[in-house]
C-alpha cells in the first residue's frame, strides 16, 4: 500500500514536472544565446493553455486549437525578442532581464483582461479515461503529456545536434565571442531561440491543461519552478535542466501528499533556497567567473 | 563643491515644498491617505533603488521584507502590546538578519540568481503567513493595529502620520545620498562598469552587493510597518507579488540611478494606481505597470529624475567644459612610498608557477623575483604567456601549481581585491576606467582600501567618513598632478584622449599607495612621444620607492628603464638578468627572430 501511494504521488508529479522541464529548457536555450533570463518563460505556458482552451470553446477543433496556441506562443516569443530586447542588446544585462519581467507582467495583465479570472478547461485529447500504472490511477492525458515531452525533447536534441542552426546555438553557449567571429549571426539566433522557447512553452501549456486547468496567474509559478530546474544545470546544461525540472515536479507532488498541500510551495522554494545557499557556501572560487563575466563587455 | 551642493539644496527645497503643500491641495482624508500610501511606498523604494539601480540586483521578492516588517508591527503591537517604534525596529532587525543570511551565499553565485532566490523567499513567507494561523491570523490576518506613535505620543490624525512618514522618507533619502557620495557609492558604480577593474582597486564585489541587499531589506521592512499602521490590519495579501512589481516599476519610472527618483517614482505609481481605480480600470493596472517598465527602460533609461536633471543642467548651463591639458608632471606631488621594502628584499617571488588551458601550457614552471624598489620587466614575443603570468600574479586567474609570495606571504589563493588591498596596484592593457564617474572619482576609487566602507558610518556620513573623503580627493588630485594631467577632474574618462586616459589609470593605481605596481603593456596604443613620457613617469614612480613590474613587448621602453628583465617564450622563462646581458642572449634573439636563425647563429 505504501508503494502505491508513492506512485500515485510520483507519477502525477512527473507529469507537471514535464512542463517544468520544458520551461527549464527554454530558459537554458535563451540564456545560452543571449545571456538573458527570460522572465516571461512561464507566461507562455499560461497563454498556450488559455488560448487553446478558449479557441476550443469557440468551436475550433482541438488539434487546430493546439496548433494555433503553439504558433501564437512562438510568434509572441519572436515579437518579444524583436520589440523589447533587440533594441537594447548592448545595454547592461540586468536592464534586459528587467525588461523581460515587464513583458511577463504585461502578458499576465492581458490574459486577465481578455480571458477573465475563471480557469479554462480542455477535454483529454483522447477522452477523459484513466489507466493504471504501478497501482496508480492516472488520467489518459498523462500519456499525451509524457509522449509530447519525449517527442519535443527528441526534436530539440536533433535540432541542436544535427542542424546548422542548432550547432550555432551550441557554439554560442560555449563561447559567444568565438561563435560570432566564426560568422554565427547571434542576433538572428536569439530570435530563433526565443521563438522556439515560446512555442514549446505554449504547447506544454496546452497539453497540460486537461489535467490542471489553465489560469491567468499560473505563469509565474511555472516560470519559477522551471527556473529551479534551469539553475540546477547552471543555466547552461539542457540535460540537467530537464532532469531537475522533472525532479521539481516530483518533489512538489510528494511533499504535498506526504506533508501538506498548503506547505508544498514552501517546501519546493525552501529546497531552492537551500540549494542556492549550499552552492554559494561551497562555491568558494569566484575568480573564474570574474574574468569570464566581464570579458564580453 | 558648490556645484554639487546646488542641486541637492534645490531638491531638498522642492521636496519640503511639495510635501507641505500637498495636504493643502488634497485636504480630504482620501487625499491624505494617498499621501501616506505614496510616502510608505517611497520609503521602500529608496532602499530598492540602491539595490536595483546601484547594485544591479533585480530582487523579485522585495515585498517579502515589507511582509516581515508588517507582521512584526501587527503582531507585536496587537498581541504583545508593544509600542509601534520598537515593533518596527524589531521588524528591521529580523529583515536585515534574514537578508544577510540569504544574500551572502547567493550573491557569491553571481548572475541573476538573487532575483529568483528572493522571490522564493517571499513566496515561502506568504505560505508561512497563511499556515501559521495562531501567530499571523492566517488568511484573515491580524486586526486592530493601533495608530502609529512616537515616544508614547500617539499620532491621532492621519495628517500628523503623513508628515511623520515623509520625514522618514527624507531620512532615507539622506541615507541614500550619503551612500551615493561615499566610497561605497563609488564602489557600486565601479562594479557596474567593470568588476575586474573594481577588484583591482581593492573593492570587494560581493560585500557591497550584500550591503545594498541588507539596506534595501531594512527600508522595505520599515515601509511595511508604516503601511500596516495606516491600514490598521495585516494579512498575507497586502504585500503580494504585485507589490514587488510596483516597487520595481516605481524605481524604474523614477530613475534607476537617482535616490530622489525613488521617491518620485513611488509617488507616480501610487497616483497612477489611484487614477486607474478612479476610472474603474483596476484590471488594467498590471498591463500598464508592465508597459511602463518596458517603455521607460527602452526609451528613457534614466527615468523622471534623469529628465529633471537634464532640464536643470540646461537651465544652469555653464556650458564651458574644461579642456584637459598635459602639464609638466610634478614629481614632488606625491610623498615617497611609505611602505617600501628594504633595498634588496625580494618583494615579489614567483616560485615554479604553472597554468595550463587544456593541453596548452600557457605558463610552465616559471620562477623569478622582483626586488624591492626596482623596475622589473617581463618581456617576450606574442603568445609567450606574459599576460597569463600577469593574471596569475594579480589573482584574476588561479594557478595550477606553484606559489606567488608577496613580502614572504603566499597570495596565489587570494581574490584580486584582497591582493589589491595588500598594496599591489595594477593597470590594464585594455583600459578599464569607470565611464560612469568623473576622472577625479575614478582616481578616488583607488583609495577604497583606506576607507571605512561599513554601511552605518557611511549612511550617517560620520566625521571619519568626511575626513576620508577629503583626504581621498586631496590625494587623488596629487596623483593627477604627479602623472601630469590638468583640468580633467570633472570630465568623464570617455571625454579624454586615449593617452590621457592611460594616465588616469596610472593615477588611479597610484592612489592605492601601492608597494608594488603591476603594469600590463602600458605602452600599447601610445605614440613615440607618449611612450617617452610614460617612460619618464615610470622612472619617477620607481623613484618614490614603488616597486614596478612591467609586462611589455615594446623593447624601447623596457631596455632604457628596467633594472632586471625576465624573458618568456612558449610559457617558459628563457632568460633573466640585466637588460644589456639579456639583449645579447642568443636564446632571446632566437625567440624574437625565430628558431631557425637560432640554429644557424649558434
Amino acid at each position: 500500500m505504501g508503494l502505491s501511494v508513492f506512485f500515485q504521488l510520483l507519477l502525477p508529479g512527473l507529469t507537471t514536472g514535464c512542463v517544468y522541464a520544458l520551461i527549464a529548457l527554454g530558459f537554458v536555450l535563451c540564456y545560452s544565446v543571449s545571456n538573458v533570463i527570460n522572465m516571461a518563460q512561464g507566461e507562455f505556458v499560461m497563454l498556450g493553455g488559455l488560448l487553446a482552451a478558449w479557441l476550443y470553446t469557440k468551436g475550433v477543433p482541438l488539434p487546430l486549437a493546439i496548433l494555433a496556441a503553439t504558433l501564437a506562443g512562438a510568434l509572441l516569443g519572436a515579437a518579444q525578442e524583436r520589440l523589447t530586447l533587440a533594441p537594447v542588446r548592448r545595454t547592461a544585462q540586468f536592464i534586459q532581464i528587467t525588461i523581460t519581467l515587464g513583458v511577463a507582467v504585461i502578458l499576465r495583465g492581458l490574459a486577465l483582461i481578455f480571458f477573465g479570472k475563471e480557469p479554462f478547461n480542455l477535454p483529454g485529447f483522447s477522452g477523459n479515461g484513466v489507466f493504471f500504472l504501478f497501482d496508480a490511477i492516472l488520467p489518459v492525458q498523462t500519456l499525451w503529456v509524457w509522449g509530447s515531452t519525449v517527442l519535443l525533447l527528441l526534436a530539440l536534441y536533433l535540432f541542436l545536434q544535427r542542424t546548422d542552426t542548432g550547432r550555432a546555438v551550441r557554439a554560442c553557449s560555449i563561447n559567444p565571442l568565438a561563435a560570432r567571429l566564426m560568422g554565427v549571426n547571434a542576433d538572428q539566433l536569439t530570435l530563433v531561440v526565443f521563438a522556439v522557447a515560446g512555442g514549446i512553452g505554449a504547447l506544454a501549456g496546452a497539453v497540460i491543461t486537461p489535467i490542471v486547468l489553465a489560469n491567468w496567474d499560473a505563469g509565474f509559478q511555472y516560470g519559477l519552478k522551471g527556473f529551479i530546474g534551469a539553475i540546477m544545470g547552471g543555466l547552461r546544461s539542457p540535460t540537467i535542466a530537464v532532469v531537475a525540472g522533472l525532479g521539481v515536479g516530483a518533489a512538489e507532488s510528494l511533499a504535498a501528499g506526504y506533508l501538506s498541500s498548503g506547505w508544498k510551495d514552501a517546501i519546493v522554494y525552501g529546497l531552492l533556497l537551500a540549494f542556492l545557499l549550499v552552492r554559494g557556501g561551497v562555491f568558494v572560487f569566484g575568480r573564474a567567473g570574474l574574468t569570464a563575466g566581464t570579458a564580453d563587455r | 563643491m558648490m556645484r554639487r551642493l546646488g542641486p541637492t539644496t534645490l531638491a531638498l527645497a522642492a521636496f519640503a515644498a511639495l510635501v507641505s503643500v500637498y495636504p493643502l491641495v488634497m485636504p480630504s482624508s482620501y487625499g491624505v491617505g494617498i499621501g501616506i500610501t505614496a510616502g510608505a511606498m517611497a520609503a521602500g523604494s529608496v532602499g530598492f533603488v540602491l539595490l536595483l539601480g546601484y547594485a544591479h540586483q533585480l530582487a523579485l521578492g522585495q515585498a517579502g521584507f515589507c511582509m516581515i516588517g508588517g507582521y512584526a508591527s501587527a503582531i507585536l503591537t496587537v498581541r504583545y502590546h508593544w509600542d509601534p517604534v520598537p515593533a518596527l525596529l524589531a521588524g528591521v532587525v529580523v529583515s536585515t538578519a534574514i537578508a544577510w543570511i540569504v544574500a551572502v551565499p547567493i550573491l557569491k553565485l553571481r548572475g541573476f540568481v538573487l532575483a529568483m532566490g528572493s522571490l522564493a523567499l517571499h513566496l515561502m513567507l506568504i505560505v508561512f503567513a497563511y499556515e501559521m494561523q495562531p501567530l499571523t491570523g492566517g488568511a484573515l490576518g491580524t486586526y486592530g493595529v493601533p495608530r502609529f506613535a512616537l515616544f508614547g505620543f500617539v499620532l491621532t490624525t492621519d495628517l500628523a502620520y503623513y508628515f511623520v512618514i515623509w520625514g522618514i522618507v527624507l531620512l532615507f533619502v539622506a541615507i541614500g545620498l550619503n551612500i551615493d557620495r561615499s566610497c561605497v557609492g563609488r564602489a557600486l558604480k565601479a562594479i557596474a562598469v567593470s568588476e575586474v577593474a573594481a577588484a583591482a582597486v581593492g573593492i570587494d564585489i560581493v560585500r557591497h552587493k550584500v550591503q545594498m541587499f541588507v539596506v534595501a531589506a531594512a527600508m522595505a521592512s520599515v515601509s511595511g510597518s508604516l503601511f500596516v499602521h495606516f491600514l490598521r490590519a495585516m494579512d498575507p495579501s497586502v504585500f503580494g507579488f504585485a507589490f514587488s512589481l510596483n516597487l520595481i516599476t516605481a524605481v524604474i519610472i523614477g530613475g534607476l540611478m537617482s535616490i530622489w527618483g525613488a521617491a518620485i517614482g513611488a509617488t507616480a505609481v501610487t497616483a497612477l494606481r489611484e487614477g486607474l481605480r478612479g476610472l474603474s480600470l483596476p484590471m488594467w493596472e498590471s498591463v500598464i505597470m508592465g508597459a511602463l517598465t518596458v517603455i521607460v527602460l527602452l526609451a528613457f533609461p534614466r527615468g523622471i529624475a534623469g529628465f529633471i536633471g537634464k532640464v536643470f543642467a540646461r537651465l544652469s548651463g555653464d556650458g564651458s567644459a574644461p579642456r584637459p591639458s598635459l602639464i609638466e608632471p610634478v614629481a614632488s606631488a606625491l610623498p615617497p612610498c611609505a611602505d617600501r621594502g628594504r633595498a634588496g628584499e625580494a618583494l615579489l617571488e614567483v616560485c615554479a608557477v604553472s597554468r595550463a588551458f587544456g593541453s596548452l601550457k600557457a605558463v610552465s614552471d616559471v620562477s623569478f623575483t622582483a626586488p624591492a624598489g626596482a623596475i622589473t620587466a617581463l618581456i617576450g614575443p606574442n603568445g609567450a604567456g606574459k599576460t597569463t603570468l600577469f593574471n596569475l600574479i594579480c589573482g584574476s586567474q588561479p594557478v595550477d601549481s606553484g606559489t606567488v609570495l608577496f613580502r614572504g606571504a603566499p597570495i596565489e589563493r587570494l581574490l584580486p581585491n584582497e591582493i589589491a588591498s595588500r598594496g599591489i596596484g595594477r593597470t590594464f592593457q585594455n583600459l578599464q576606467l569607470f565611464d560612469n564617474m568623473s576622472v577625479l572619482d575614478n582616481v578616488m576609487s583607488g583609495r577604497h582600501r583606506f576607507h571605512t566602507s561599513a554601511v552605518l558610518p557611511v549612511s550617517i556620513h560620520t566625521l571619519r567618513v568626511r575626513r576620508d573623503e577629503d583626504e581621498a580627493s586631496r590625494i587623488a588630485r596629487e596623483c593627477l598632478r604627479f602623472v601630469g594631467l590638468r583640468d580633467a577632474e570633472t570630465l568623464l574618462p570617455g571625454e579624454l584622449a586615449f593617452g590621457h586616459q592611460r594616465l588616469v589609470e596610472v593615477a588611479r593605481a597610484l592612489a592605492l599607495q601601492p608597494t608594488l605596481l603591476l603594469m600590463d603593456e602600458p605602452a600599447s596604443g601610445l605614440n613615440d612621444t607618449e611612450t617617452e613620457r610614460l617612460a619618464g613617469l615610470i622612472a619617477r614612480i620607481a623613484m618614490l620607492g614603488i616597486t614596478v613590474l612591467l609586462v611589455e613587448h615594446d623593447m624601447r621602453l623596457v631596455m632604457g628603464l628596467a633594472d632586471t628583465v625576465v624573458v618568456m617564450h612558449h610559457g617558459q622563462k628563457i632568460a633573466e638578468g640585466l637588460p644589456d646581458r639579456v639583449r645579447a642572449d642568443s636564446a632571446v634573439i632566437a625567440a624574437y627572430l625565430g628558431a631557425e636563425v637560432d640554429e644557424r647563429v649558434a
